[in-house]
């Protein structure tokens, strides 16, 4: 499965430790484009066509909370985010992850192990979505012939 | 690297419990992040900080004003981002600054929630990094509550606490 990220830090560390874990993962093939806050990343997300963003919470200029927002309310994006953050803003998540703003989230410090089993279920769904729509398109092709 | 204490303890066992957590904090972090323990030192001189330094500074506001000090020589700094990153990571470059960000900043996420289960809610800020020669912590108009000298096998660092005001 190949995978197109979008990884938003802004933290260059960070960026560079959450792609080196995810593709110790070996999930799926992976290639990243990195943005360093909330607005670099929606003008290269609106530029670009990606599977799935990686995204801290807190970031300078635009947060990562308000950057989903966006991506959900206005772009109408159904993408996999997945949240990367600390012990100290797990308390805010709660309410992205019951909103359906957020499907995942990572927390830092990380392990390839730690992280292959947040975004194992991610991918499945992503599998089986891929899945559905090629099912439905092939009826649909039937039913035209 | 040194630090002024400009007034004693005045709020009592908030104080003292924030302290507490902030080691407890470290050392959970450190562990965690960089796979080594840190030890506590009860003398300063037992701490060698000569050279260059990195510090990291992150402020926790809302029941509490706290900024939380993360500070540590090259030697310190080179081999802890190294265990955190998982390459080297020179001590003049941009990555520098953002591991040792970063490792503030999970510590004060750390403590974030050893306060929170106090009773104390708060935000943690963005970490801010300065790196130089002989570096001096002073802050007037605030407290500093205590700071607190770590060894490791990789080097010693230490980390701080300043506040301003508790909830009462």
């Amino acid at each position: 499965m190949n995978i197109n990220a979008l990884v938003i830090d802004d933290s260059g560390i960070m960026r560079k430790l959450v792609m080196k874990t995810l593709g110790e993962t070996h999930l799926a093939t992976f290639t990243f484009q990195e943005a360093k806050d909330g607005q670099e990343a929606l003008a290269i997300f609106k530029a670009g066509k990606f599977d799935m963003l990686f995204c801290d919470w807190n970031m300078p200029n635009m947060n990562g909370m308000d950057l989903i927002k966006i991506i959900r309310n206005e772009l109408k994006s159904r993408v996999p985010v997945v949240m990367i953050t600390t012990e100290g803003t797990m308390d805010k998540l709660d309410e992205a992850l019951n909103t359906g703003h957020v499907d995942g989230y990572i927390v830092k410090p990380f392990t390839p192990e730690g992280v292959g089993r947040k975004i194992a279920p991610i991918l499945q769904k992503m599998t089986d979505a891929k899945k559905n729509s090629s099912g439905v398109f092939a009826k649909l092709a039937a039913k035209l012939q | 690297m040194t630090t002024d204490t400009i007034a004693p303890d005045k709020t009592g066992a908030q104080l003292q419990a924030a302290d507490n957590s902030l080691v407890e904090a470290v050392v959970s972090t450190i562990a965690s992040v960089c796979k080594t323990q840190a030890t506590p030192k009860a003398q300063r001189a037992e701490v060698r900080v000569d050279g260059e330094k990195i510090i990291a500074s992150v402020s926790l506001v809302g029941d509490v004003e706290m900024t939380v000090f993360l500070g540590m020589p090259s030697a310190t700094a080179v081999a802890l981002a190294e265990k955190f990153a998982g390459f080297k990571v020179p001590f003049e470059s941009p990555d520098m600054a953002d591991a040792i960000g970063e490792l503030g900043n999970m510590i004060a996420g750390d403590l974030k929630i050893r306060l929170d289960r106090s009773g104390l809610k708060a935000n943690i800020s963005l970490p801010t990094v300065f790196r130089g020669q002989d570096l001096t912590v002073t802050t007037p108009k605030w407290e500093i509550i205590r700071d607190h000298f770590f060894g490791t096998p990789s080097g010693d660092f230490m980390a701080g606490l300043c506040s301003r005001k508790l909830k009462p």
